[in-house]
């Protein structure tokens, strides 16, 4: 190989390395991203922000907790740029949103929260009303003969009252009654799912994708299966929000894109529902 | 031709690979159990009166530091342009005419302070003229990886919340981390989430069985020492340790007593509520402002990526006597550590530039809260996103020589796997950490933790519990007794036994440990799930 062939093929290999780092570079996004928000999806915000880092290493992405209120006023006063919400905004929200910036305020559909309601698997009820899970949760319905059961009475399984999930079964299926003061409290979903394994009168509820040594209760005929998640038939369920206060544009648009693609893969792997599958 | 420089490169690449790896022993051997205690005479004498803090005896270790430093030919780092980075700190020390007055609804009573309560956090934001009620949080933990929230659908803004130690009782791994401790169970963290929240005060009540748990007098002497932070520290308000004796005091007319509020716990239905008493509080103290330092030297390498190695210079200082001495040394905490890092510093100056830059930094303020290694990743001397990773010293092994070594924080990164590598070169194993140290609480308990939290992998390296010469029983028995008779007091001092044998096989150790890291060219990274790869992306992001 003569010299000239050398500096030749030298240069090629340059001008092709030049070539991939525009590429690349022209994808590259840069800037900051600052979410606040739902203490429910701090663990999501933190995980989205790490993943999406990874792909766009030149963007910082903040993601704090504190509660759905908290992140809306950030979202007001300029100190965050999308806000995760694990509710709707409310009226006096929108209303400050519309005074400051003129603007109702955008919101995104990220992911899906459910519950499911675990029985013993030895136990001939697996299909339950909602107000049939009112009446047990509550104390009025104590013995499983009352919803089409065997004569023994109902020993109901809760979440410890310093959980999102006690108050999040509270305020949909109890309607903010309070928990019968029978029940057993337990600290963790999983410690709920031993309880309701070991015991063929118990009754508990958690995420849906325990099992497999318990049954998962129908709610007014429907099972919780990700597939009625999604189709919106289950019962107990809830969406997860991002707000922003207009039209994303940008990084924080870009962001927001790659939540509702790629991220969707984080949704599944922290145990909320994607809002798709691959292919849907 | 080519296959021939194929075939040649072949055969030395192994051998380059281990010369790299491995150091030439003369230049380990100049480590001895003499050279160490030079260092250690000097800087444990009580001439340095216990290196406190803001003290004229930290000063002078300072400089002892700093004559060696250039005494090896290592210089300064160009962004500092002396061996002293000036860190500027504020100490307060609260006196007993502070008036914590506590109202219930139908009586009024003044506590005193050290008796009833101690400042955990002191300073003119602590003041609190108006009687604000107080609001009872449990565990004041927000954990959304738990699921759990002592804060839910409760208003805490303007009052003060009152919390237990620790975190919920718990055997899951996968809830609180079983029996370890995990982050949340620090005073620190509850107080930051409380004021976070809007609250205007903290009150801890301490309980025996948190596993960070320590009788009233030894709350009492824990927090006779001045209060230190950094002059720049995070924002603060009110923060009391209260006597758990007298906490019930709180409770008046709340419809639970402090007993009813465990025996919930017990039956995990720990809720948070209002309490009917409320507090006020007028701070009397004596403050001062000052500038101690990080001593930094540093070996340029031959990229722009340097590796860290720190040891802390401070400790305790001078403090309340016990059987008539009053200078806490700390020897083993960390005169020894100094004194390692020191050794480590003379071998680098002695052989070739390595890939990466070696930066030899002494914090002070470590015992006051990581003071100076926060104020360091605050103003680093090479970015943090170049920094690959930091190897901190904190004591060294003084029973006896070691046949294993541990990893305080190897688990979280893949600095485990180069401390796999040093061990099979040094001719030794990788233990667990005992379970009577917790891994979690050992991570946080030095200033590996404030790289950590800055994103920078980090470790500290300890010798495990197979010894040479003792049993591992005799070795836990001596540890246990070190830890709960010379720990934090005026005998970890240059009469104690100390096996310079020992320490010195520990330094080289790090030495070799540090001469692996400084050939690295890939970045260590931390693994997938732990808390601190947010903190690494966001500075690669921020080129910071």
């Amino acid at each position: 190989m003569t010299m000239n062939r050398l500096i030749r093929l030298f240069l090629l290999l340059v001008s092709i390395l030049m070539f991939q780092q525009c590429a690349t570079s022209h994808f590259m996004n840069t800037g900051t991203i600052r979410i606040k928000g739902s203490d429910t999806m701090r663990i999501l915000t933190e995980r989205w922000a790490e993943e999406y880092m990874k792909v766009q290493p030149n963007v910082a992405v903040y993601a704090e907790g504190g509660e759905t209120g908290h992140g809306i006023q950030a979202l007001i006063d300029g100190s965050a740029d999308i806000c995760a919400a694990s509710r709707p905004l409310r009226a006096n929200e929108i209303h400050l949103l519309a005074q400051r910036y003129k603007k109702l305020g955008i919101l995104f559909l990220v992911a899906k929260d459910a519950l499911s309601v675990y029985v013993n698997p030895g136990n001939n009820v697996n299909d339950l009303s909602s107000e049939q899970l009112k009446g047990i949760f509550t104390g009025e319905l104590s013995n499983w003969n009352k919803v089409g059961g065997s004569d023994a009475g109902i020993r109901v399984i809760i979440r410890s009252p310093n959980s999102g999930t006690y108050l999040y079964f509270k305020e949909h299926i109890l309607d903010g009654v309070e928990y019968t003061n029978d029940a057993i409290a337990s600290p963790t979903t999983n410690e709920v799912v031993q309880r309701v394994e070991e015991n063929p009168h118990a009754i508990g509820y958690g995420g849906i994708a325990y099992g497999p040594d318990i049954t998962h209760c129908r709610i007014d005929g429907v099972l919780p299966t990700e597939a009625n998640v999604r189709n919106d038939t289950y019962p107990i369920i809830r969406y997860l929000y991002l707000y922003t206060i207009d039209t994303p544009q940008g990084v924080i648009k870009d962001f927001i894109d790659w939540v509702l693609n790629d991220g969707q893969d984080v949704v599944k792997k922290v145990g909320y529902i994607p809002l798709w599958n691959d292919g849907d | 031709m080519a296959k021939a420089i194929v075939f040649i490169s072949l055969i030395f690449l192994p051998i380059s690979v281990a010369a790299q790896e491995l150091p030439s022993p003369a230049f380990l051997n100049s480590v001895s159990p003499d050279s160490m205690w030079r260092h250690l005479e000097i800087l444990g004498s009580d001439s340095l009166q216990g290196r406190g803090t803001g003290s004229p005896g930290i000063r002078k270790a300072a400089n002892y530091i700093s004559s060696r430093l250039r005494k090896y030919g290592i210089p300064p780092a160009d962004a500092v342009g002396s061996y002293f980075q000036r860190v500027p700190m504020h100490g307060s020390m609260p006196l007993a005419d502070s008036k914590l007055v506590c109202m219930t609804s139908d009586t009024s009573v003044s506590l005193l302070l050290q008796k009833d309560y101690l400042l955990y956090k002191t300073g003119a934001q602590t003041i609190i003229p108006q009687p604000l009620p107080l609001v009872f949080v449990g565990y004041g933990i927000i954990a959304p990886e738990y699921d759990y929230n002592d804060y839910q659908s409760l208003d805490i803004e303007g009052k003060i919340v009152v919390f237990l130690s620790g975190e919920p009782p718990s055997s899951d791994p996968a809830f609180f981390n079983a029996e370890e401790p995990t982050i949340y169970s620090y005073p620190e963290s509850k107080h930051r989430i409380a004021i976070s929240r809007g609250a205007r005060g903290s009150i801890m009540i301490p309980l025996a069985r948190d596993a960070n748990s320590r009788t009233w007098p030894e709350w009492i002497m824990t927090f006779s020492f001045e209060d230190i932070t950094l002059a720049y520290a995070v924002s603060s308000n009110l923060s009391i340790v209260i006597n758990p004796e007298i906490a019930d005091l709180f409770f008046e007319n709340s419809g639970y007593s402090l007993s009813q509020v465990l025996e919930m716990d017990v039956n995990h239905r720990m809720r948070s509520f209002s309490l009917v008493t409320r507090i006020s509080f007028r701070g009397e103290f004596i403050e001062r402002d000052f500038q101690d330092a990080n001593v930094i030297g540093m070996k340029k390498g031959r990229s722009d990526r340097a590796v860290i190695l720190s040891a802390h210079y401070d400790h305790l200082g001078i403090g309340p006597p016990v059987r008539g001495d009053s200078i806490y040394n700390g020897v083993n905490d960390n005169a020894t550590g100094v004194a390692a890092l020191l050794e480590i510093a003379r071998i680098f100056s002695e052989i070739p530039a390595p890939y990466n830059s070696l930066v030899f930094l002494f914090t002070s303020g470590e015992e006051k809260g990581l003071l100076g290694a926060t104020y360091y990743v605050d103003h680093p001397v090479v970015p943090l996103y170049r920094t690959i990773a930091n190897i901190n010293i904190d004591g060294l092994a003084i029973f006896d020589q070691f046949e294993t070594v541990v990893g305080v924080g190897a688990d979280l990164s893949t600095l485990g796997q180069e401390l796999e590598r040093t061990a099979a070169l040094s001719g030794l194993d990788v233990s667990p950490i005992p379970s009577r140290f917790l891994a979690t609480e050992s991570f946080a308990r030095s200033d590996q933790i404030a790289f950590a939290k800055a994103g920078v992998p980090s470790i500290l390296i300890a010798e495990g519990l197979d010894y040479k010469n003792i049993s591992s029983d005799q070795g836990l028995r001596l540890m246990t007794h070190w830890m709960d008779t010379i720990y934090h007091t005026p005998f970890d001092d240059l009469s104690q036994p100390l096996n310079m044998k020992a320490a010195t096989q520990h330094c080289r150790f790090i030495f070799t440990y540090s001469h692996l890291l400084a050939q690295l060219k890939d970045y260590p990274e931390w693994k997938p799930g732990t808390p601190f790869i947010n903190a690494r992306l966001l500075s690669f992001a921020e080129k910071r």
